[in-house]
């Protein structure tokens, strides 16, 4: 499709470690639109960092991605060579990571590691690097961005980081920006601007963006379409109007009932009874039912598949076997 | 601007906060026994490359006339067996034996930097190979190797001015191993921090990795590790060359010049031959190790934040 700027096909990315096989990716296909705002939600461990890392091929032993397809405007990333997709890297698909205070080098000034990207990139050398670097910064709204520009990252707080992070993942233009949990590391006050600045960016940029996290709050402040990830595999996808209005998987629903309202930073997802399976013993059948509160017979024997459940939404539960 | 909130009042408390350099520094000034370390091992660097330009005497300058002579006005140190002036020979043994240690300790950093930081980043078989190359070299008879090299030297009539750099060579090549090793353990676990997952997806390539973004990481501890290595460096040269198998005359070096002191006449007639080499080799490497372990203890990233 014309509009699609990424579109994933299978992806299965395992972990081959000592105690046994970890399926992290198991079986996950999605799409990005251009200029569209993925969110991708789910418990923390549920494979949601793995996926995007395997977008660019950043799985290092014991990891493997197994099978899958990403096309990236017409192009598979799964079958380019190490040298080609590091020219990808940094360029058409930047990353940000969650956190903010171990993400930049400490050895580095801020300008140099800015400046990394676009002398890589941009074939610039090191003294209109150091321009566009402070441009950037501007940019992303960091006061006195001439002489942050020298400082180490040790000298900015944790929110002024971050802004450097995203002056850094930006200085190239992307087209898709991976957003890993963004905010989850900062508190509220400086999430609310961060995330503000994402979105004032990428208005401007016109690029698409997958945003990672747990907080079902920043998705639905940001994203357009949002998928639910669990042990691995999507269990649910919509348009994010409807997923907030029309939850269908039990663990969608789960997670929108243990939002709270007032205690921003509390571990609120752990409020679904029960915990996330171990990756090395996985239930049978639906990885979810242990902790279900609907969970049947057919739920301990067979995994259900995604499929839709009314237009434009799908879930993967016994429940919807048939409503369409 | 959306900024002039809480991050403002932030930037501001954290703009006096030091590099991790100066505080180190900082730290380093408050150790009595390091900072005297230092001022010592300044004076012998000052004697070493000042003195020879001040004394009035040149390094091979005879006066047969005056020959083994106790200490005077006109030589402090008195005079050797061929009447040349021990003080001067002292400063110009300063100076090869504190390059000797140098040029030894630059080449254990190179080869241990990145050998250490190669075994660290790639890991797996290439680590392994790395890995027991360094514990051949440890286990190595040092000794032995190093007297046949000598023989094979004094065989082959190597000039003594090339001999130096042998021994150079040669020490900074048995001495790369702990460094290696420092650095290998810590690349490997810098190279699963964040930032470098970070790097990794900004599309850098692996040797700019490596030496760029990991090594630079390490300077802390390879600087404190080839301060002390100097010590040791200084202390071997000497060792060979008061066996005669390192630094040969005319060359003079400390260890070297000691060396006269094999002879029983001249220790105990003749102190003022050996007592002030021997003084600097104790001095130098004493204050060294002083200054390594003052820099240690600034440096250490438990006393860090
Ligand atoms: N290096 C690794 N070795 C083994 N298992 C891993 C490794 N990295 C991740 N995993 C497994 O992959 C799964 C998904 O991890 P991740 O994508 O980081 O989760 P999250 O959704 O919190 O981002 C986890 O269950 C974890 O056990
Ligand atoms: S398939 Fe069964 S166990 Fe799984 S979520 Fe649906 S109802 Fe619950
Ligand atoms: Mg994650």
């Amino acid at each position: 499709m014309a509009d699609d700027l990424l579109a994933i096909h299978d992806l299965r990315t395992y972990f081959y470690t000592e105690d046994g096989l970890v399926k992290a990716v198991d079986g996950v296909s999605f799409k990005i639109k251009k200029g569209e705002v993925l969110g991708v939600v789910g418990e923390s461990g549920c494979g949601k960092s793995i996926t995007a890392m395997s977008i660019l091929k950043l799985i290092d032993p014991p990891g493997k991605i197994i099978s899958g397809d990403v096309i990236f405007e017409g192009i598979n990333l799964i079958e380019l060579k190490e040298d080609d997709i590091r020219k990808i890297r940094g360029a058409s698909i930047s990353v940000i990571f969650q956190e903010p205070m171990t993400s930049l080098n400490p050895v580095f000034t801020i300008g140099d590691q800015i400046g990394e990207a676009i002398m890589l990139h941009q074939d610039l050398d090191k003294v209109n690097a150091r321009k566009k670097a402070i441009e950037m910064l501007k940019t992303v709204g960091i006061p006195r961005a001439d002489e942050v520009v020298d400082e180490y990252p040790h000298e900015l707080s944790g929110g002024m980081r971050q802004r450097a992070m995203i002056a850094m993942a930006i200085s190239c233009n992307p087209k898709l920006l991976i957003a890993d949990e963004p905010t989850t590391a900062l508190d509220v006050t400086i999430q609310a601007q961060i995330l503000e600045l994402m979105r004032n960016l990428k208005n401007d940029l016109g690029s698409s963006v997958m945003l990672i996290t747990h907080d079902l709050g920043v998705v639905a402040e940001m994203a357009d379409y949002v998928i639910v990830m669990y042990a691995g595999k999507i269990v649910e996808e919509a348009e994010v109007v409807e997923l907030f209005k029309n939850a269908k998987h039990p663990y969608t629903i789960g997670l929108l009932q243990s939002k709270p309202v007032i205690m921003r930073d509390e571990d609120r997802l752990n409020s679904i009874p029960g915990q996330v399976p171990n990756p090395l013993h996985m239930p049978s059948g639906c990885y979810f039912h242990p902790r279900c509160s609907h969970a049947m017979d057919i739920c301990r024997e067979s995994q259900p598949e995604l499929k839709e459940v009314c237009e434009g939404h799908k879930a993967a539960c016994w429940l919807y076997e048939g409503v369409i | 601007m959306e900024a002039k909130s809480i991050e403002d009042v932030r930037e501001l408390a954290t703009e006096d906060i030091m590099s991790p350099w100066k505080l180190a520094w900082r730290r380093l000034k408050k150790n009595k026994l390091a900072m005297l370390g230092l001022y010592i091992l300044a004076i012998m660097v000052l004697l070493s490359v000042v003195g020879p330009l001040v004394s009035p005497y040149t390094m091979e300058q005879m006066d047969l006339s005056n020959i083994q002579s106790p200490p005077s006005l006109a030589h402090p140190m008195g005079t050797d067996e061929v009447g040349r002036d021990v003080m001067t020979r002292l400063f110009y043994a300063g100076r090869i034996s504190l390059s000797v240690g140098l040029f030894a300790v630059v080449i254990s950093v190179v080869i241990g930097s990145v050998l250490g930081g190669i075994a660290g980043y790639y890991g797996g078989f290439i680590d392994s190979l790395i890995m027991r190359i360094v514990d051949i070299f440890m286990s190595f008879p040092f000794l032995p190797l190093l007297i046949t090299i000598a023989a094979v030297m004094s065989d082959w009539k190597v000039p003594p001015q090339y001999r130096m750099f042998v021994v150079m060579i040669l020490i900074g090549i048995l001495s790369w191993p702990g460094l290696a090793r420092i650095v290998r353990g810590q690349i490997l676990s810098l190279r699963e921090q964040e930032f470098m997952q970070a790097a990794e997806a900004l599309g850098i390539r692996d040797r700019r990795k490596i030496f760029r973004h990991l090594l630079p990481n390490t300077y802390a501890s390879i600087i404190v590790s080839a301060t002390l290595d100097l010590g040791s460096a200084i202390l071997t040269e000497s060792s060979l060359s008061f066996l005669g198998l390192g630094v040969t005359p005319p060359t003079p070096s400390w260890g070297q010049m000691v060396q006269v002191a094999r002879d029983l006449y001249t220790l105990q007639m003749q102190p003022w031959l050996w007592i002030p080499p021997g003084i600097c080799i104790f001095l130098t490497v004493m204050a060294i190790n002083l200054f390594g372990d003052g820099l240690r203890d600034a440096l250490d990233p438990r006393l860090k934040r």
